[in-house]
């Protein structure tokens, strides 16, 4: 299979060839599409290059000899949860008091790939416009603003007078609030 | 885009920044129709977002980025087929705090990767070599097949017998025809096959005849000159009578000697007119039995082709036979216009099986 076939691969055929053939091809593949968010997010976590270098080659290297361990049905969110873990678990052993608190969005991240499959739009929509008004002022503010008005977060932080990383936080919370009120409204 | 379609988008789902992406928005370089991408995704994807704040804290994003190379995987044996099914419900990974230290594999070089890779490609050429050697044996093996099937019967039957005596050309006019034959049917590898084997059989036999011949030819020459040697002996010394009579005596035991040979010394003094056309009858009729028992075995090419040999002498006893049979072998080869004409032709001469002929006329008539 030529290289450019390999991109065409989604992760998943990517990971089932590596756990099954051991390609080495389709583990180049997968580096350069999660290699450098994977060293953000260690960046994020351990806070000094070397570490965070280090913890990308041992969670890729684990990747390559244990992958087939694992029935890997969407690998976005296990790779994430993969990489977040390894971090925590390196700070862990440097400092075993730290109080580590870690946000498990894996199960979120997965429901969403699935939600078209549950749900026609008509009623996604009403249930969504539901959820919307439930949210507080801020996250409602934002998420109107950003999604409705179609204005960037520089925008919106400068038209309610919030901080980029406000606006941002803000967006995260309002839009995983609105999943969670949608997956309460489905069950 | 209507603010239903708009409200949709939260929850949306797109790939993963590539790092042009992620340092064309650390640098704030890119268009705003990007620019709205990526913020979007960022909103969506937990992973995209931490990997940006992870970013942000660094300075030279651009020299860390470029500085990520595959690490040196360890060698692992390669999986086909996974036995045992996995289970249904994904295994997460484990917390943090029951996690393990993971198991440093000795990491190694990508030759030594190479390497295990390599005796696959060495069986490989050790097969097609071997293929190439038997296809070379199998090539020469045909080619020889063909010069030895080339090589005309005179020769082969000079090659078997060692003989030290000049001989005329064994049975030459036998072959020919045969010869002939075979080239004539072509088609029919199996029946020439044979027909060549019986032919070396002939000029085999033929051959020893003739030797045998010569040597009763010289053995009766000497036992002759000791006869008259045992006469003038007689006239000229009577006193030595005894002697004479020995001598006699030695002559006769040596004609006993060779008295295995007489019979053929006597069918070697036969005309050689004689014998050919005895030869040539035996022939024919053994062609006809032949061809008879191929008929029975329902080989009707093979018989087809010992019956059309018979055909060729009209004054053959077995030739009105062998023309029944060889219209019998092309009706069950389906060539029914030729069985016909043959069936047609022992009606019209009247030949002995007129009878049967005319049946089988009416019976493919009606078919």
């Amino acid at each position: 299979m030529s290289k450019s076939n390999y991109r065409n691969l989604t992760d998943e055929d990517l990971v089932h060839r590596i756990a099954l053939k051991q390609d080495q091809e389709a583990f180049n593949v997968l580096y350069q599409r999660y290699a450098h968010l994977a060293l953000g997010v260690c960046l994020k976590y351990l806070k000094s290059r070397e570490p965070a270098r280090d913890a990308v080659q041992t969670i890729f290297t684990r990747l390559w000899t244990d992958v087939h361990q694992y029935q890997i049905r969407r690998f976005k969110p296990w790779f994430y949860q993969v990489a977040r873990n390894h971090c925590l678990m390196e700070l862990r052993k440097n400092d075993p008091n730290q109080k580590i608190v870690a946000e498990w969005d894996m199960s979120l991240m997965e429901w969403e790939d699935n939600l078209h499959l549950k749900l026609n739009e008509e009623q996604l929509l009403v249930h969504l416009n539901l959820c919307l008004r439930n949210l507080n002022t801020e996250q409602k503010t934002c998420i109107t603003h950003f999604y409705l008005d179609q204005k960037s977060y520089q925008e919106t932080a400068s038209m309610t007078g919030m901080s980029g990383k406000e606006v941002k936080s803000h967006l995260q919370n309002g839009r995983r609030n609105l999943k969670i009120c949608l997956k309460q409204k489905l069950s | 885009m209507d603010s239903d379609e708009r409200l949709l988008q939260v929850l949306d789902q797109s790939a993963c920044l590539s790092k042009g992406q992620l340092l064309g928005y650390r640098k704030q370089t890119l268009y705003p129709e990007e620019l709205r991408a990526v913020e979007m995704h960022l909103n969506s994807c937990p992973f995209c977002s931490d990997a940006l704040e992870g970013f942000n804290q660094e300075q030279d994003m651009e020299q860390l980025l470029s500085g990520l190379f595959p690490p040196p995987l360890p060698a692992q044996p390669i999986r086909e087929q996974i036995k045992e099914p996995a289970p249904a419900v994904q295994k997460a990974e484990p917390a943090p705090a029951a996690h393990k230290e993971p198991v440093r594999t000795e990491p190694i070089s990508r030759p030594a990767l190479a390497a295990n890779v390599r005796p696959m490609k060495k069986a490989g050429h050790w097969r097609r070599n071997l293929g190439i050697a038997a296809a070379l044996i199998i090539g020469f093996g045909i080619l020889w097949y063909v010069e030895f099937r080339k090589q005309p019967p005179e020769t082969l039957a000079l090659n078997t017998i060692d003989t030290t005596p000049p001989l005329p050309p064994p049975a030459a006019p036998e072959l020919k025809p045969i010869a002939s034959r075979g080239t004539r049917h072509q088609g029919d590898t199996a029946a020439h096959i044979v027909a060549r084997k019986k032919d070396t059989l002939h000029s085999l036999h033929d051959a020893d005849v003739k030797l045998i011949a010569q040597k009763t030819k010289d053995s009766a020459k000497i036992a002759a000159t000791q006869d008259k040697v045992a006469d003038q002996q007689q006239v000229t010394m009577a006193a030595k009578a005894r002697a004479s009579e020995r001598e006699e005596e030695k002559g006769a035991d040596k004609q006993k000697e060779d008295d295995s040979v007489p019979a053929l010394a006597a069918r070697s003094a036969e005309p050689e007119k004689t014998n050919a056309r005895n030869s040539e009858k035996e022939e024919s009729a053994s062609d006809f039995e032949m061809g008879l028992k191929m008929y029975k075995q329902k080989q009707y090419a093979s018989a087809l082709m010992y019956f059309r040999t018979v055909e060729s002498d009209k004054s053959n006893a077995k030739y009105w036979d062998a023309v029944y049979y060889s219209a019998l072998c092309h009706k069950n080869l389906n060539k029914n216009r030729r069985a016909r004409k043959l069936f047609e032709r022992i009606v019209e001469e009247n030949a002995p099986h007129k009878k049967a002929a005319q049946k089988e006329l009416d019976n493919m008539k009606n078919d």
